[in-house]
């Protein structure tokens, strides 16, 4: 079943087109990142769910059925199935997941669906690392950071024992925060421990990189992309200063010279906190190949599609209020 | 204190006063086993030391005048893979290779014979490839040559043993197109970096390991030890060629903060140890200072002068003493103040 989404002809064509593109791709019920590629992610696949959940619902549910058949036992995902132990994309399956029982509720068994986020949250809580020990926080205290020194924060990291970085940190918050926040003491500590993560690694002058907003003694430039994401991520507290400062930079960048990739993610960021995006929506028009496709991969068409639908009002990255 | 004890225990200083996520651990290399050395290649090594004032010069007639007497390997029929370095694109910073320099490598390949180029990257930090591409001209080039380029991030992965480790791992996750080439041909730029002195050739092979496994930066490489990942990589995907980008090299917060240098060079040879060893020199480093270099000398290839055949400009001709990071400076009382001044910054 195609639900129609009011749209301009010129947007309906091009969503269209895109849409036709990565539904026709599907294979064996997954995606893989590259055109080309062979075997499945677990990220591409999820964005991809994610993006086809209005327009080819049924495909969406086969997405759907594979990351829930590839969930790990310890509630996590690989970056694709049999490829080592759960890492970063664990946030992104499971924010497909949350959206589609959300806004296509039928799609997945509601059972089934309870016992995969209960698995997965707890992996997402469980898999965040403390490299600060006790008596070095007590350090921090007496020494450089004062009071500030016991409330530092802490985010995800892509793999497990590694620290903790900009990226996987905004994929955790968007799955536990979208389409609403999931309602529990530990899920809401975690939360607020990752705003004080992201907030303190927002670069001088506003926006994200991968991670360092200083390093010996240079200021390190934002990202586009790292920027948006962060955003996404941070968009239940629109007034925060360094949110603000990061909507200014992603406004101001003006999308000339983005690929598809970042300016997908900027028209979901800006368009989520009220921001006007038809200049950037007609340089997205531009990426797209022939064949419908966008960027060398499909999850980058899955996230054009999403920016392309905001034109007619849907952004499923605007969290659900109450 | 020794060098690496030295810069541990400073990173681990500036990490604290930080709370930094980013200060990998630097942690001392044992000493090779005889089964690790069983892999190092023998015989003498011949580096090219090549004078190209500017990227505008013929870098493909440069290099093709020397062949003879660089001994380079037999690239006829096969698949090769070029790899530059694009670990990210700072504004005004010369931190990738320069694209003139991957198209005179794709000349030369096309010269040698190579059935099949591809250039295929995984950037260190962004994810965005593509943003990359553009921003630093290597995606233009790629078409301007007709030669694809792979986004090895993202790409299929192949599950790769990692016999008698230095990293303590058991195994990479490395990328199909990197394991299914007959021939990877690496291009890395000529640069300072803040937490192993230099990059070049060897340390470059940190893009092949893919982000979609082991994230942005190949953060695990830097728990295990980025010089024992350095010389794992390198033990496990043996580069075929190497051309340094040495025309606008970087010196001083390398590898991504420093400052252009022009050294108007280009450095060419099989052996990347051999590679690195010259150009660490040309940079003013002494071997000893920089352990994975040290340390693949034994295991990887030549680094002693007097194993490595020199064609071209002699390294004393070229060689100038490089702005080094605050972290390997020669005085290192010095090294330590300003470390614990910028950590102190931080914590303010």
């Amino acid at each position: 079943m195609k639900v129609e989404i009011p749209a301009t002809a010129k947007i309906k064509e091009h969503l269209n087109k895109s849409q036709d593109f990565l539904s026709s791709s599907i294979g064996a019920g997954s995606y893989p990142y590259s055109l080309n590629g062979k075997t499945p992610s677990t990220e591409a696949t999820a964005w991809s769910a994610i993006a086809l959940l209005h327009s080819q619902p049924h495909l969406t549910e086969r997405l759907i059925a594979f990351l829930l058949a590839n969930q790990n036992s310890d509630g996590g995902w690989s970056t694709g199935p049999g490829i080592g132990q759960s890492d970063w994309t664990s946030a992104l399956a499971l924010l497909a997941l949350r959206i589609t029982k959300h806004y296509q509720p039928d799609l997945i068994n509601e059972k089934i669906f309870k016992q995969s986020l209960k698995k997965a949250a707890n992996y997402l809580i469980t898999d965040r690392n403390d490299f600060m020990f006790p008596v070095m926080r007590l350090l921090l205290f007496l020494g450089a950071k004062g009071p500030m020194g016991l409330q530092f924060g802490k985010g995800w990291p892509w793999n497990k024992n590694c620290y903790s970085w900009v990226e996987p940190t905004a994929y955790c918050l968007m799955a536990l925060k979208l389409p609403y926040l999931i309602d529990d003491h530990l899920i809401k500590i975690a939360v607020q421990h990752a705003h004080t993560f992201l907030l303190d690694r927002a670069c001088k002058g506003g926006g994200w990189n991968h991670g360092a907003f200083y390093c010996l003694g240079e200021y390190c430039p934002p990202y586009i992309l790292t920027t948006a994401e962060s955003l996404l991520s941070l968009i239940d507290i629109p007034e925060n200063e360094q949110v603000k400062s990061g909507l200014n930079y992603l406004d101001k960048a003006h999308g000339e010279g983005f690929s598809a990739w970042s300016l997908s993610l900027s028209i979901l960021a800006l368009d989520a906190y009220g921001y006007d995006c038809s200049h950037n929506l007609n340089l997205l028009f531009n990426l797209q190949d022939k064949n419908g496709s966008f960027g060398s991969n499909y999850m980058i068409t899955a996230l054009s599609i999403l920016a392309l639908q905001t034109a007619s009002g849907m952004n499923l990255f605007k969290p659900i209020k109450g | 204190m020794k060098r690496r004890f030295f810069i541990q225990s400073s990173i681990a200083s500036l990490a604290m006063a930080s709370c930094s996520t980013a200060a990998p651990v630097i942690d001392k290399l044992t000493r090779p086993t005889e089964k690790q050395k069983a892999g190092r290649r023998t015989g003498p090594s011949h580096v090219g030391i090549l004078k190209a004032d500017s990227y505008n010069d013929d870098l493909f007639a440069i290099i093709k005048k020397n062949l003879p007497s660089l001994k380079i390997n037999d690239f006829r029929d096969k698949s090769v893979v070029l790899k530059p370095n694009m670990v990210e694109c700072p504004p005004g910073k010369p931190a990738t290779t320069n694209p003139e320099v991957l198209k005179a490598v794709i000349r030369l390949m096309d010269y040698l014979g190579a059935k099949k180029i591809v250039v295929a990257e995984g950037p260190g930090h962004m994810r965005d490839t593509e943003y990359i591409l553009e921003a630093t001209g290597i995606g233009s080039a790629c078409k301007e040559m007709g030669i694809p380029f792979i986004d090895i991030n993202l790409d299929d992965l192949v599950k790769v043993p990692i016999p008698e480790s230095f990293s303590g791992m058991d195994y990479f996750y490395l990328p199909d197109t990197i394991m299914n080439a007959d021939a990877v041909v690496n291009l890395p730029k000529m640069k300072t970096h803040h937490w192993v002195g230099m990059t070049g050739s060897m340390k470059n092979m940190f893009g092949i390991v893919p982000g979609r496994k082991y994230g942005y930066p190949k953060n695990i490489l830097h728990a295990q030890g980025i010089p024992q990942c350095i010389i794992d990589l390198n033990r496990i995907v043996q580069t075929k060629l190497t051309v340094v980008d040495g025309i606008t090299a970087m010196e001083g917060d390398g590898p991504i903060n420093g400052t252009a240098r022009h050294m108007g060079l280009i450095i060419i040879g099989n052996d990347p140890a051999a590679v690195d060893a010259t150009t660490a020199r040309i940079m003013g480093y002494d071997i000893e200072e920089l352990d994975y270099i040290e340390i693949a000398g034994q295991v990887i290839g030549n680094v002693q002068s007097e194993e490595i055949q020199i064609v071209g400009c002699p390294v004393k001709d070229v060689a100038v003493e490089f702005e080094r990071p605050i972290t390997y400076l020669r005085d290192k009382s010095l090294s330590e103040k300003l470390l614990r001044e910028r950590a102190q910054f931080v914590a303010g």
